[in-house]
């Protein structure tokens, strides 16, 4: 029955190619932008942890975790409204699928557009950036990704309930992501005594940068997995995933 | 005949505004019942209670002997829901949408056999985005039949059809009809309830103000009839006519043709057979004769227009 549903929604999604398009190619737009700027540089000395590192191999996970975000948390919030206010979401509670069965599928296909994003972000990093990919790099991003894409997939789910109507949707996701995303270090390295980046550590898109960077930092040694900040994520995924259950809105709002 | 629908008390409030306030109602197991009523009077309200939308407020609700509120994902297996405003995938096909939806049934019809039913058959190919509003509305349909449903319920299912569709859409509820399913129908067009509903009730300020047959509601089997022809020429005035003016309603009225004779009677027989007994042994052709009943409009509105809306659809 899932396994249906997920192919059905896989085929809806990707029959609509322009929303597919911006979704994978838009972090290979900010790696082009951002590769220029910095073109081969050292490290800003935050970085400092032992060793210089080039400032790509700090980039190209940071705007991994900008498409990340966006393809789970910004587009899924995004969609569910849409499909909230258009009586979609109403059809599936018309039918036996069960609710839960629903959101899972839709967690799973978030899951799915995440790995080929990742694919083609670490690939475009590779081939043109001169990414290195130390020996923990595979299993520390597949730990790290997935969590975060189930996480950020969760807050999706959850911040839609408080979305008012479709209209609104971009306004208030964006709101809320594109401050988060500036303290976070997503664009350049913040150093982590500043009180900026305090306030990032309280909420989930900092970990997920640091995690990335660990994941992909030739000078880090063991697994690569930022135990902390994976913990952090897990943390919002369960708060995500407590309000989403207990505050989700199927219906529109009502008229008049 | 045992009841696919019973409701008994319901009431629903939203904050201020009684939605539903105290409604009683019976559907005989396969029979088609239109709940009929003005924006906002609560057929909707009503239906989505029905449905398991909405929680009620008091009252109780019966579908196939389930409780709405409790066994809804029970229900769900065995009825079919045709929400008010259409929405359907854009990037399926008519067969996808209609096999995704398949699956989660325990005994789904075949999408092939439900494209035939809804005559979208050179479309089943076609993506959904391609449909006119017309067969997207009849894919919508399409959703409520896939799992062969006991009883169907379909929300003003024709509104913003154009007279064609509506007919089309008409034949498909009658066929579902005759393959014995019970069929609740909300709907604002009297032509509808009358084409396609046994019975008929009519909802205002959340209350059942009429119940009856389409041909019977509202007295309007034994009530009034309305008798009408044209003023043979030479005739002077109404004086002349062999019709009792002081005991019954007969005024003259302006029409393009010339004065229209209308008598308002409770017993048109009798007074038929004097009108054209009359007008056979002078010779005369009555023009324009017609006899008719209150159409289910007129009831319609008379039974509504002392009632205010509770502006909630």
């Amino acid at each position: 029955m899932m396994s249906s549903e997920l192919k059905y929604q896989q085929l809806s999604y990707w029959r609509n190619p322009l929303g597919a398009f911006f979704t994978f190619f838009m972090p290979v737009m900010f790696l082009v932008i951002f590769g220029s700027l910095y073109n081969n540089q050292k490290a800003p000395s935050v970085l400092d942890a032992g060793g210089a590192i080039s400032f790509d191999q700090y980039f190209v996970p940071a705007i991994l975790t900008l498409g990340v975000i966006s393809a789970c948390y910004t587009q899924l919030a995004i969609q569910l409204s849409n499909q909230r206010d258009a009586g979609l979401l109403k059809r599936v509670r018309s039918s036996p699928l069960p609710p839960a069965a629903y959101l899972f599928t839709v967690v799973l296909s978030c899951l799915i557009r995440t790995a080929v994003l990742v694919g083609i972000t670490l690939a475009v990093g590779g081939l043109f950036y001169g990414l290195v990919f130390p020996a923990h790099a595979a299993l520390a991003l597949v730990v790290v990704v997935g969590i975060a894409s189930v996480t950020f997939s969760a807050i999706g789910i959850a911040i839609t309930a408080a979305i008012p109507n479709a209209d609104a949707a971009p306004a208030i996701v964006n709101g809320i992501y594109l401050p988060l995303m500036f303290i976070s270090g997503t664009f350049f390295p913040l150093s982590s005594s500043s009180i900026l980046t305090k306030i990032a550590s309280y909420f989930p898109v900092r970990p997920f940068v640091q995690a990335s960077f660990a994941a992909l930092n030739p000078l880090v040694h063991g697994s690569g997995i930022e135990w902390h900040e994976v913990g952090a994520m897990v943390i919002w995924c369960a708060l995500a995933l407590v309000v989403g259950v207990r505050c989700f809105r199927w219906t529109p709002a009502r008229k008049g | 005949m045992t009841a696919a629908i019973a409701v008994a008390g319901l009431q629903k409030r939203f904050g201020e505004v009684h939605a539903v306030s105290g409604v009683d109602l019976e559907v005989p197991a396969g029979t088609v019942f239109a709940l009929l009523g003005p924006n906002g009077a609560g057929k909707t309200t009503t239906v989505e209670i029905l449905e398991g939308f909405l929680d009620r407020d008091a009252g109780d609700v019966h579908v196939l002997g389930l409780d709405p509120a409790k066994d809804r994902r029970a229900l769900l297996e065995r009825v079919g829901i045709v929400l008010q405003e259409t929405a359907v995938e854009p990037f399926l096909t008519v067969r996808e949408t209609l096999a995704r939806r398949a699956v989660l049934y325990p005994h789904p019809r075949r999408p092939d056999e439900v494209i035939e039913t809804i005559g979208l058959e050179e479309k089943a190919a076609a993506r959904v985005r391609s449909l006119s509003g017309g067969q997207q509305r009849r894919l919508d349909l399409g959703l409520g039949l896939i799992g062969d449903p006991e009883v169907l319920f379909l929300d003003e299912p024709t509104t913003g059809f154009d007279p064609n569709a509506r007919r089309e859409a008409w034949d498909v509820v009658k066929r579902l009809a005759s393959e014995g399913r019970t069929i609740l129908l909300t709907t604002h067009y009297m032509d509808e309830a009358q084409a396609l509903a046994d019975q008929v009730a009519v909802i205002a300020r959340g209350q059942i103000v009429a119940l009856g047959t389409p041909s019977s509601i509202g007295g309007r089997n034994t009530g009034a009839t309305t008798v009408r022809f044209l003023l043979p020429a030479g005739l002077k005035g109404l004086g002349e006519l062999p019709v009792p003016t002081a005991a019954l309603d007969v005024a003259l009225a302006d029409s393009p043709d010339g004065p229209l004779v209308e008598i308002v009677t409770t017993a048109p027989t009798g007074l038929l057979q004097g009108i054209t007994s009359w007008a056979v042994e002078r010779q005369i052709e009555l023009e324009g004769l017609e006899v008719t009943r209150p159409s289910l409009e007129d009831v319609y509105l008379e039974i509504t227009s002392d009632s205010g809306t509770a502006g909630v659809s």
